[in-house]
């Protein structure tokens, strides 16, 4: 599988040790982390703003041999607060942006039917205005969207609606995400979870396997969703043999 | 404080609910800003509001609504000064509040939400998402209110830190007798945090009662399309489909355990 980006050893003051993060084509991947881990401070690292002797590869190419137009129009990093318009509507700000025909019609298509096409930026919502800056980054970056703390502004319920789209946009242009969060509720969605506790990476794989740890992950300051947490105590108490997702299923074994 | 509504009449119906005094009260559902126009004393209130048995009314009202602070989900930028510390000194001289050992209040109130008071002369733009909804909270303690309305106040804190918050309202409660608000739409939070819950679905109060209570009114909560916590639902299939002899309860552990006994 092609690696878009890998990380090496990444150092950084006192948040990061030797961190090693690859992201391959067409992966989503969550990053979590309790409050202050860092995760925004990556997310800014690979957006340039933070600056340093970093080992980060682009397309197997060190990330600083691109021009700035280059990079950008690669990678895009979505921030939940800072929101950037030049224009009056969502609809403007696309038409402003170099987008691939087919491309910007499968995402107007979605912001018409979020509603918020033609309605005035201003007047967006926290949840509207980040609809519209994933819309705009997977419009803009032929490789890698980061989304730094998606959940912020959204509900569980929301955050699933946009892992989603973003599995739709894996699979039409094999674009690649990755996802910081300080929630683990929908992170079996992604393809891979990578957890970071005071500096390091405790744990990545599998985001079912991982959320099976819950003694590590509740140490790193997260939870483990409910229906994982419970198959997970039940089957330590030898009461359940498998972990089940759904509450039907894991009745049904529980009292059969 | 207590704040109790009776026959509020909005859109040809009429609202009447009680947030209870030195309890943890939660509110959810849907067009909130509605009822939350209400209790901040925003809306009209021809006698029909009463605080700690008080009517409101135009004379007492914005005396009244000094005591009431909201914690809005999101910062309201206003023309503050940059660091902290001017922030702070601008929203106390906004409330007309002098204390005689300013830096000792200013930096009390960031200790209290687990804020390092060295973060003082910090700028504002420098703090992390929950470094600022954590000051967003002291911002508001140091006006010392007798209300606190925290709009959802968890969704960009982790585990930890909101254990940590919902201690420092529960201390906030018993030692300072102040009353709490806490408005989600996330029902397992509000299920674990609260006391007394009202719900107000399509501009009227579906329901109010005691939080532990009213969520095991599964089968009214459902045909209302009201989102219940996860522990209840499971727990409401458990016994409904397989008879299962096991009670309602709060924490997983305790769940575990009447299963284990149980099964």
């Amino acid at each position: 599988m092609e690696v878009v980006l890998n990380i090496n050893d990444l150092t950084y003051e006192n948040l990061f040790q030797n961190i090693n993060l690859n992201i391959e084509k067409g992966k989503i991947i969550s990053f979590a982390g309790c409050n202050n881990c860092g995760k925004t401070t990556l997310s800014r690292i690979l957006d340039r703003k933070i600056k340093g002797n970093f080992n980060i590869n682009l397309l197997g190419k060190d990330r600083d041999d691109y021009s700035l137009q280059e990079y950008d129009s690669l990678i895009q990093v979505v921030y939940p607060d800072q929101f950037n318009w030049i224009e009056e509507t969502p609809y403007e700000e696309f038409q402003m942006k170099k987008i691939d025909t087919e491309k910007k019609e499968f995402l107007l298509k979605k912001a018409k039917e979020l509603k918020i096409l033609d309605k005035e930026n201003q007047k967006l919502t926290r949840k509207e205005s980040l609809w519209q800056q994933i819309l705009l980054a997977i419009g803009k970056a032929k490789e890698l969207v980061v989304i730094d703390g998606m959940d912020c502004y959204l509900t569980p319920k929301e955050t699933e609606e946009v892992y989603y789209f973003l599995r739709e946009c894996t699979k039409k242009w094999k674009q690649s995400f990755l996802i910081t969060t300080t929630s683990l509720e929908n992170t079996l969605l992604a393809d891979e979870l990578y957890i970071l506790k005071e500096g390091e990476i405790i744990l990545k794989g599998d985001p079912l396997t991982i959320l099976q740890k819950d003694n590590l992950i509740n140490k790193a300051g997260l939870k483990v969703p409910f229906m994982i947490d419970l198959s997970v105590k039940l089957r330590d108490y030898d009461l359940l043999k498998e972990i089940s997702l759904e509450k039907e299923t894991l009745i049904d074994n529980l009292w059969n | 404080m207590e704040l109790v509504v009776k026959e509020y009449k909005r859109k040809e119906k009429s609202l009447s609910f009680t947030i209870k005094e030195k309890e943890i009260n939660g509110l959810t559902g849907n067009h909130l800003e509605e009822i939350l126009k209400i209790i901040k004393l925003n809306g009209e209130h021809n006698n029909q509001i009463e605080i700690n048995h008080e009517k409101v009314n135009e004379k007492n009202r914005y005396e009244v609504k000094k005591k009431i602070i909201v914690i809005e989900e999101e910062w309201q930028e206003k023309s503050f000064g940059n660091t902290l510390e001017e922030i702070m000194i601008d929203q106390m001289k906004e409330y007309e509040i002098y204390p005689k050992n300013l830096e000792k209040k200013l930096k009390d109130s960031l200790k209290i939400v687990g804020l390092e008071p060295t973060l003082l002369t910090r700028e504002f733009a420098t703090l992390s998402q929950s470094e600022k909804k954590k000051f967003q909270i002291s911002l508001g303690l140091l006006l010392n209110p007798e209300m606190i309305i925290l709009i959802e106040p968890f969704k960009v804190l982790d585990q930890k830190n909101r254990k940590k918050l919902m201690m420092v309202m529960k201390k906030i409660k018993e030692n300072f007798q102040k009353t709490i608000v806490i408005v989600s739409n996330d029902p397992n939070i509000l299920y674990e945090e609260t006391d007394h819950l009202i719900i107000y679905k399509n501009d009227k109060i579906l329901v109010e009662g005691k939080t532990k209570e009213l969520y095991q009114r599964v089968e009214f909560l459902k045909r209302h399309k009201v989102e219940l916590p996860e522990i209840i639902e499971f727990i409401y299939y458990a016994r409904k489909n397989k008879n299962a002899k096991i009670d309602y309860c709060v924490d997983i552990r305790d769940l575990i355990k009447d299963i284990y006994k149980h099964v």
